[in-house]
């Protein structure tokens, strides 16, 4: 069968003069070896523009996913925040649909639009009915070439992040955590500085270099998109062609370095106490992690859940559901980025406890949790939790959209998927025993505390 | 937008409908209402129970019961302890969902399709056999207590929690669902055990179910375990309770209500109020939504426009009103930094102005359908979903019919509908205003002289 589509493929492009370069992939739906395989069909076109399409005719509509391989990580000194400012102009106008248009369109064609960026990617999606699907790619072709970055609109949408900066971070201590566990595990990397960008950052950029970073970063060559939904797979394939196909390349994307990877070091036990305003002191210990890809990550993924994932882990069992808890909550995971990564446990503590203390009987824990605790049962636990969530995720075109180009963006190909899901299957309790001791029986940790006791000041 | 309507017109019996891509079909077991919708792509099932009662069934003092005798069900039966428990529903990838609203409550589960036996067996087992352990009491009030403190620092969820008591002052909707700091703590053993009872053996249910076939096996743990039986027929839906409400603003100058909060650098603004249901009556249900979504539905709405494209005061600024069975009430949400404030009630008061007068584009009107009728198809598209639209239709005594219809309702409503309706809901001089922010504002707020600004203080909302 899979033979019969790959061919099916060639021929069709051979009658279109389809410039498609390269069929990476054609499965079949429905489990295969247990694994839940998602039909979809990769292209990519002679700019570079990396093109996946999968069809699911249940309903009428559609969903289609922009993803930018730019993120806070590649902004330059004095422009943090650049990627997250452009995913809000790139709503503000553009040469052919001007300022005011772009939703205006979107949503007289019974759409909805967003975007979200963070350290690695920007991606923009939609999700419409089928009939919309000429329209939208036109606003995403005109967007990507014709940016206007319109002076006015600039100006005013500074103070829009401002606000949104404040409303997700200066007013939210879980906020404030984030910004400040991640600044300080990733110092001295480009993932230091928040996704959202730095005050004197957002007020001080020029439209002249946030234009100058557009123009090197937005580019078919450095861009995936991904179109799932009610959709024709050959119109599709030659209306994204057509519109997006004379789209020049970037030459700064051709010529860019590759990635460097880092591996974090701390120096040892270091504590911070910040003022926030909540009520309760709000806690993370975070150790370093690897980047996204490597199997000590999806290892420590599983490692992660297993301690603090769900109600009934080591963790939770342990400080908040017993007689008498200590925490509020408490969860543990493992954040993979593309180049880096963190392990963290996160909490609330609810009745009064010396913060030092608390740390350390944490700490103290590890060992117990690392010898007795990483079972076969639980094991297979936290992997039929990862089987279940799968499947949620492919239950809409926006699910299946954004997991398949997040896979291709990080994995280099969307069709990995299925060797993720393998890995998860096949890591041993073993691995997971080793992986805890690498994790987390070490001194090189970082713990940190926001509190409205606390006099130290937010500063990021 | 075709095949929808193709889909709509090819149901085939009474008992089977294949409507927006999903065959549903009406069961009945032990004379309990269930509904499957038969889903084979993912080897997964999702149930979901409504049940006809929620919050208006706790006491007056005693607000949270429902909430938390829901949120314990899996905290301990007679045979299992709460460890136990958390881990049999864990290993499954499961656990017990609920939500508590005041006129009906959900309970759900969801799992792999080889486990619905299992899981189904262990939901009956808590639903019937939880006895709620003293421990597992103390410790859910501690957390909820200590929850309910760290609201302070949580500005956006404390004004809206607030803003909920104060607009329907004088309903008996203003309760939290989920209790008070003063309500959780008085609740006891025996009046969860009292509720469960009262939930299992009174109070009518309905099952959604969606999957493949095999887990229709189930039908005989539900019908031997949960005991549910036709007895149980209450519905609260059916009561209608006697209020009389005060809060029409009357004077040329308005009432704002404030609550400062030292140090928050950023003013949260709500309007809103109580409507009763007849606003929402019929299709009026369906204009609600249009007219509200005009104002604040979207990032074309009026309020995004003028609040955060034209001025840059906001990031997001959102209206709606919505019904259950016995109460609506309508919110308008936003929020600006300390020195915006007066600008963005102004531009708030403008814009409310300007929508009820004749002055509003047919255009938008147009744009705005087409907006809703797009969005309206992603309400079938995951299973939870569906079941969540059709569990509100049912409660609202609505045919499921007016849920597929929804389009072509909304092309029956004219632009003097809309205005006349925004009249009715956004009117300015009908809103409840209420500011959270920096003890500095008020005196902002004086010195506009538009309003009398009456201060609260936030505790008393804990």
């Amino acid at each position: 069968m899979q033979k019969i589509k790959v061919f099916f493929i060639f021929a069709l492009c051979s009658l279109m003069h389809c410039s498609t370069t390269k069929v990476d992939s054609a499965t079949e739906g429905g489990l295969v070896n247990g694994v839940y395989q998602i039909e979809a069909k990769k292209y990519i076109l002679p700019n570079g523009l990396t093109v996946i399409l999968s069809q699911n005719t249940k309903l009428p509509v559609f969903s289609i996913y922009s993803f930018y391989k730019v993120g806070s990580k590649d902004e330059p000194k004095g422009m943090t925040g650049a990627s997250h400012f452009l995913e809000h102009m790139m709503f503000k106008g553009a040469k052919r649909f001007g300022p005011g248009q772009f939703d205006k369109i979107i949503e007289a064609n019974g759409g909805f639009s967003n975007a979200y960026t963070n350290y690695d990617q920007t991606v923009y999606y939609e999700k419409m009915p089928s009939a919309a699907l000429e329209n939208i790619l036109d606003l995403e072709a005109d967007r990507m070439q014709n940016l206007l970055l319109e002076p006015t609109g600039f100006k005013s949408e500074k103070q829009v992040v401002l606000e949104e900066r404040k409303m997700r971070y200066e007013n939210s201590p879980s906020g404030q955590r984030y910004v400040t566990y991640m600044n300080k595990m990733m110092k001295n990397t480009p993932y230091e500085h928040p996704v959202i960008g730095t005050v004197a950052d957002v007020k001080s950029v020029s439209r002249d270099s946030v234009f100058k970073y557009f123009k090197e970063y937005y580019a078919p060559n450095n861009a995936i998109m991904v179109v799932v939904g009610d959709i024709n797979y050959e119109k599709t394939l030659s209306a994204i062609k057509k519109k997006f196909g004379k789209i020049p390349a970037s030459k700064f994307i051709n010529n860019r370095k590759e990635d460097k990877k880092y591996s974090i070091e701390l120096s040892k036990n270091t504590v911070e106490h910040y003022h926030g305003k909540s009520e309760n002191p709000l806690f993370v210990l975070a150790f370093p992690g690897v980047p996204y890809g490597e199997r000590a990550g999806y290892v420590g993924d599983l490692l992660g859940s297993i301690l603090g994932g769900s109600k009934s882990s080591y963790l939770n069992q342990k400080y908040v559901s017993t007689k008498s808890p200590l925490l509020n909550n408490i969860v543990a995971f493992n954040h993979t980025i593309k180049n880096a990564g963190v392990f963290s446990i996160q909490g609330e503590i609810s009745r009064p406890i010396g913060l030092s203390n608390f740390k350390n009987m944490l700490l103290k824990d590890f060992k117990t949790f690392c010898a007795n605790e990483i079972t076969e049962r639980n094991l297979q636990k936290v992997k039929n939790q990862y089987l279940l969530d799968f499947y949620r995720e492919l239950e809409t075109n926006a699910g299946v959209a954004d997991y398949l180009g997040s896979v291709e963006l990080y994995k280099g190909d969307f069709s990995q998927y299925v060797n993720e899901l393998k890995t998860y299957q096949s890591i041993t309790v073993d691995e997971v025993k080793s992986s805890c001791k690498d994790f987390l029986l070490t001194n090189n940790h970082y713990f940190m505390t926001v509190w409205k006791k606390n006099k130290k000041k937010f500063d990021i | 937008m075709n095949k929808l309507i193709i889909l709509i017109l090819c149901f085939v019996s009474l008992d089977t409908f294949s409507k927006v891509g999903t065959k549903i079909q009406n069961l009945n077991w032990n004379g309990v209402d269930v509904v499957w919708l038969e889903s084979n792509k993912f080897p997964k099932f999702d149930v979901t129970v409504y049940i006809s009662d929620g919050a208006l069934s706790d006491k007056k003092g005693g607000e949270g019961t429902t909430s938390t005798m829901f949120s314990l069900l899996s905290n301990g039966t007679n045979k299992y302890p709460q460890k136990t428990l958390s881990d049999k529903f864990d290993f499954y990838a499961s656990g017990i969902s609920s939500n508590v609203t005041h006129e009906y409550s959900t309970l759900g589960f969801s799992g792999l399709a080889k486990d619905a036996k299992v899981l189904a067996d262990l939901f009956c087992h808590v639903v019937r056999d939880a006895n709620f352990p003293n421990s597992e009491i103390d410790a859910y009030k501690k957390k909820s207590l200590s929850s309910l403190n760290n609201l302070v620092a949580n500005h956006g969820g404390l004004a809206s929690r607030i803003f909920r008591k104060i607009s329907l002052e004088g309903t008996p909707f203003n309760g939290f669902s989920g209790g008070s700091k003063t309500s959780i703590s008085k609740i006891t053993r025996d009046s969860l055990l009292k509720k469960k009872n009262y939930f299992n053996n009174n109070v009518y249910k309905k099952i959604f179910i969606s999957g493949p076939s095999s887990v229709l096996d189930i039908a005989s743990i539900f019908k031997e375990k949960c005991q549910w039986s036709k007895q149980a027929s209450f519905q609260r839906k059916t009561i209608t309770p006697k209020f009389s409400f005060k809060n029409e603003q009357k004077t040329e100058k308005l009432k704002l209500i404030f609550a400062p909060v030292k140090g928050a650098n950023q003013a949260q603004i709500r309007l809103g109020n109580y409507l009763p249901v007849g606003v929402f009556a019929s299709k009026n249900y369906d204009l609600v939504q249009l007219t509200s979504a005009i104002l604040g539905g979207g990032f074309t709405s009026l309020l995004m426009r003028e609040l955060r494209v034209k001025r840059g005061l906001t990031y997001g600024a959102y209206a709606s009103a919505a019904s259950q069975a016995l109460y609506g009430r309508s919110v308008l949400q936003t929020s600006t930094k300390n020195e915006t404030l007066l600008e963005a009630l102004y531009t708030i008061r403008d814009t409310l102005k300007s929508f009820t007068d004749a002055s509003l584009p047919q255009e938008r009107v147009d744009g705005v359908k087409k907006f809703l009728k797009g969005k309206h198809l992603l309400k079938f598209e995951s299973n939870t979903s569906y079941i969540g639209n059709l569990v509100l239709f049912d409660h609202l005594g609505k045919s499921y019919d007016d849920l597929y219809n929804f389009s072509n309702s909304l092309d029956t409503f004219t632009k003097a509908m809309v205005i006349e309706k925004a009249k009715r809901v956004y009117s300015w001089d009908k809103q409840v205003i209420f500011v959270l922010g920096d003890p500095s504002l008020k005196s902002k707020i004086e010195k506009s002289k538009l309003f009398d600004i009456e201060v609260v203080d936030v505790k008393k909302f804990l």
